[in-house]
């Protein structure tokens, strides 16, 4: 983990929460690269990314669609969904996701899961 | 032969004596061949009577050369029409005389019969129709060269009248040929010496050319024409001789009654001869009762009478005057007028009577028919159903019908009474009320000879007035005078009563129109007002005429002047329509009031036509339906809040809006917290990245606080869409926006609104939000209840406040005040800002809304809003 730090890419269309998030998350230590939308982060690539978090109701492309797209090319790599909409919060294929999480979130248990996540990770790649 | 000789002295006889009473005459045999003509005739003609026979031309007459050629076909027909049929023969034509002239005359001729009615022949004359024409070419050789025995016996030729009296006697003798009817002529005669002397002319018909019967009466021995011995009668046979002269017959008698002249023309017209009349027929004397031989030729009914004003005349020297049938060789009694004069002798002596007996059997007949006729007349008068009357020029009444005489109980002859002229009386029988103008109105007419016509009422016989229209005129003479007055009076009674209830029911009708409440009008064919109600003379403030200016017509003028411009057009045009295609109108639209205020009416517009089908007037309803249409428009207004306010049910959908916008920034908060924290308990803290971040959350945090600002701010504008509302209704409204939702909810709603609610001032979307959203707050709290779900509504009056309840009968509330905080919520789906903004419009409206526990379960809601300072129940 010291060898090199995690990239987190996060795509929210409200710049106080790229902002924020990418504040959060670097005080924990971790790479945050910021997307406005889908089509932004789409654009950069996926490769060098252990994870990402990306609002759901953005114009264009949204959250769900997103994570699909993203699924397909990168199986393996983490995604949390993030809302201010708590009736999409309250949708079946939100709520089977463990990775969910409805604004305004618990930053201690964001980042707690993004440890998580990324630690599982790692531990895959050395099995 | 003899036969053939013996009919010719017949016809010459007969013809000899019409020549002897004409003139002239001529005879024919059975063919039509003359046998005779007078010879003077002859001469006067330039004829012989052998060119009489001769035809000029094979098929025509020998008396067409003196026949005027345009008179000669028709006179030759009705010849030979006479000679076949035996009809006598009467012709005027024109006769070429021997100067060479035409004169008119008249031929006629009577055919002569055998005792087995075979014509013998024909007799007749040529009468000298030309007395028009100049003395100089009369036919009057006869008369001028004959003695004149008498001033009166012969027609004088003209040039022995007076100049200046030519034109009256010719006058005269040409009436009395034309219309026959003898006329007596005064004109004076010249005497041998040259000097004139008055005389009288009579002009008989048929004989104006000359009548001279002096060679039959003169020739001396005549037995059966005068008597042996005159006696002393001789100056009354000189009388009777010259009234002969004047009348055509004439006869004489002795004292006694005896005959001793008489006219052979009314001898054989009596068929009796002197001695005849003379003979006894009883041995009395006729002074002494007896009758003589006359007494056969008077009608048996009138002898009596006859003899005995004969007698008395006899005996008493009067003259004698009578009127009777007398018996005409025909068989006919035909009634004569007998004057008769005594004679007398220097001592007044009579020495005999003399006079003459006129036929007056026409004048008879037709004074009989002029009786009948008088009579038809009167009845006429008298039955006509009118009052006939007439006045005197000065209006004394001369004469009522039947019908005015019995109607007033009086004739125009009881009128008369004293100290009062006829004309004040026939005033006085008029109403009093219209007496003085009856008075004025007929001496007007009577001084200035206009027609007289009035209406007024005249009082019958038993005191009743009726009502009269009377009319009269004046009759003129030829100097333009005026002779009389007549008139006509009508009794109109029962007309003028029938009007006045015709008038009375017009009068009611029109009061009918008048007071309906609702604007009436009516236009000709064409579209033009020619009536409007008062209520629409009103209403506009103006009357038919005042929009008749200009060019423009008083339809189109009054258009422009009341209907409101947005509708103008659509009213010229379907009005138009209407008129043109006679269907009805029917329009909704402004029109303007006199105080210029619009108000919405509607007219309605309907055809009346005649029993042809054509249009005579339009008649039109024009309603103001101004509070109608204000009601409708509210009540769309109304809909349409309902709408909005069923928009308002998605206050939840609103809410997860506002929390979203919410969110963003608190979640913005959050991250920012948390990172700060860690920069700050980071070792060594990085200070910079938390100070950076502190003042992000700060930012973060006042927007997310804005957004509830301008949230609360969104309530709040609308304050001046308010307006005074019954509770009542808005509950009932919002009960409506759910009442389907209930309903799939197994729930219902208990609605209790006290009577007499005043009215509050409300902002009706925003109260029906509070409702609507309280209310399902209320199901949404039973979803799980297994008992009855019920919320009941309930409103009433609380001092200065109108108090609104919804209960539930749900779980209740575990913290009564946090729920109003916006973003708290009991629900798993809720956003916790329904409350807030419910608060946020009830105080926005003065009010509270608060929460309570409800008994024996669930929760209470409940929000108070200020009743209207001046509002009342």
């Amino acid at each position: 983990m010291s060898s090199r730090r995690n990239t987190v890419a996060i795509v929210d269309d409200d710049p106080r929460l790229l902002e924020s998030l990418a504040d959060l998350l670097e005080s924990a230590g971790y790479e945050a690269r910021t997307f406005s939308s889908a089509g932004t982060l789409l654009a950069g690539g996926l490769l060098d990314l252990d994870l990402l978090i990306t609002d759901i109701g953005m114009p264009g492309t949204d959250g769900f669609e997103l994570r699909g797209m993203v699924t397909k090319e990168r199986p393996d790599l983490p995604i949390f969904l993030i809302t201010g909409r708590h009736e999409i919060a309250d949708q079946d294929r939100a709520r089977d996701h463990s990775g969910f999480f409805r604004k305004p979130f618990d930053a201690q248990q964001l980042l707690a899961a993004v440890a998580e996540a990324l630690n599982n990770q790692e531990g895959e790649d050395e099995t | 032969m003899t036969t053939a000789l013996g009919s010719a002295a017949e016809i010459l006889r007969a013809a000899k004596i019409v020549e002897g009473v004409v003139g002239n005459a001529w005879a024919t045999d059975a063919d039509g061949r003359f046998i005779y003509v007078t010879p003077d005739a002859l001469t006067f003609l330039n004829l012989t009577l052998d060119d009489l026979n001769t035809p000029p031309e094979e098929g025509s007459l020998g008396w067409k050369r003196v026949i005027h050629p345009e008179d000669y076909e028709a006179a030759a027909a009705t010849w030979r029409h006479s000679l076949r049929s035996g009809e006598p023969y009467n012709v005027e034509h024109r006769m070429l005389l021997a100067n060479g002239a035409y004169g008119w005359g008249r031929s006629t001729g009577q055919p002569l019969h055998d005792g087995l009615g075979r014509i013998l022949g024909w007799y007749g004359t040529v009468i000298d129709a030309g007395v028009s024409t100049s003395a100089d070419n009369r036919p009057s050789s006869q008369t001028t060269d004959a003695p004149v025995h008498d001033a009166a016996s012969n027609t004088p030729p003209l040039n022995l009248v007076h100049p200046h009296d030519r034109p009256a006697a010719e006058q005269a003798m040409a009436r009395a040929f034309w219309h026959g009817i003898p006329q007596i002529v005064s004109y004076r005669r010249r005497q041998a010496d040259g000097s004139y002397r008055w005389a009288e002319l009579r002009a008989e018909p048929g004989y104006a050319v000359s009548v001279d019967v002096d060679p039959m009466v003169s020739k001396p021995g005549e037995r059966w024409a005068t008597s042996d011995t005159l006696g002393e009668t001789v100056e009354a046979v000189r009388g009777a001789r010259a009234v002969e002269g004047l009348f055509g017959a004439a006869f004489a008698f002795d004292p006694s009654g005896t005959f001793t002249y008489a006219t052979p023309i009314a001898q054989t017209s009596i068929a009796l001869t002197l001695e005849d009349l003379n003979e006894p027929l009883s041995v009395n004397s006729f002074l002494d009762g007896g009758d003589l031989g006359w007494k056969r030729s008077v009608h048996p009914d009138d002898y009596e009478d006859v003899a005995a004003a004969l007698r008395r005349c006899l005996r008493t020297g009067e003259q004698f005057h009578h009127e009777w049938r007398v018996l005409r060789t025909s068989g006919q009694w035909v009634w004569h007028r007998f004057a008769v004069r005594p004679t007398h002798d220097t001592q007044g002596r009579i020495t005999g009577w003399y006079g003459v007996g006129i036929d007056i059997d026409v004048y008879k007949k037709t004074e009989a028919a002029l009786r009948e006729r008088e009579r038809e007349l009167s009845q006429l008068i008298d039955m006509v159903p009118s009052h006939l009357w007439r006045l005197s020029p000065d209006g004394e009444p001369t004469f009522f019908n039947k019908r005015m005489a019995d109607f007033l109980g009086m004739d125009a002859a009881d009128m008369a009474s004293p100290g009062m002229s006829r004309l004040d009386r026939l005033i006085a029988t008029v109403h009093p009320d219209d007496a003085a103008e009856f008075g004025n109105a007929l001496n007007r007419s009577l001084a200035s000879g206009e027609r007289f016509a009035m209406r007024y009422r005249l009082r019958r016989a038993d005191g009743v007035y009726h009502w009269m229209s009377s009319r009269a005129e004046p009759l003129r003479n030829e100097e333009d005078r005026i002779v009389q007055w007549y008139g006509l009076c009508h009794d109109i009674d029962d007309q003028v009563h029938a009007e006045d209830a015709l008038r009375e029911s017009e009068r009611s009708l029109r009061q009918l129109i008048e007071t309906l409440p609702a604007l009436i009008y009516c236009a000709a064919p064409d579209g033009k007002p020619i009536y409007r109600s008062q209520q629409l003379r009103e209403f506009l403030g103006f009357n038919l005429e005042d929009k008749d200016e200009g060019a423009r017509s008083r339809l189109v003028g009054t258009l422009d002047a009341i209907i409101h411009p947005d509708d103008l057009a659509v009213v010229k045009e379907r009005y138009g329509h209407s008129l043109e295609s006679g269907e009805p109108y029917a329009l909704q639209h402004r029109l303007r009031r006199s105080d210029g205020e619009y108000r919405w009416v509607e007219t309605r517009t309907a055809a009346m036509r005649n029993a042809e089908g054509a249009i005579v007037q339009w008649n039109g309803v024009c309603f103001d339906i101004e509070d109608q249409v204000r009601a409708q428009e509210e009540l769309r207004l109304s809909q349409e809040s309902l709408a909005r306010a069923s928009q308002a049910a998605s206050l939840a959908e609103l809410s997860a809006s506002i929390a979203h916008e919410v969110n963003q920034p608190l979640a913005a908060v959050v991250a920012n917290s948390h990172a700060c924290q860690r920069w700050l308990n980071a070792d060594p803290p990085n200070l910079e990245r938390a100070q950076k971040t502190v003042e992000r959350i700060t930012r973060d945090a006042n927007s997310a606080a804005d957004v509830v600002n301008r949230i609360r701010a969104l309530f709040r504008q609308s304050a001046e869409a308010r307006t005074g509302a019954s509770i009542t209704g808005v509950v009932a409204e919002a009960r409506e926006v759910l009442t389907e939702e209930a309903l799939r909810r197994g729930a219902r709603m208990d609605v209790a609104v006290e009577s007499g609610l005043p009215t509050v001032r409300l902002d009706r979307v925003q109260i029906q939000q509070v409702l609507v959203n309280l209310i399902r707050n209320g199901l949404d709290a039973m979803n799980s209840l297994a008992g009855p779900r019920i919320v009941s509504i309930r409103a009433r009056r609380s001092e200065e406040m109108v108090r609104i309840e919804i209960a539930d009968r749900g779980r209740g509330v575990e913290f009564p005040e946090r729920i109003f905080e916006p973003f708290f919520t009991t629900k798993g789906d809720g956003m916790g800002m329904g409350l807030a903004i419910c608060r946020s419009i009830v105080e926005s409206h003065g009010g509270r809304l608060w929460a309570e526990k409800n008994e024996p379960q669930g929760a209470k809601f409940i929000f108070t809003l200020p009743i209207e300072p001046d509002a009342t129940p």
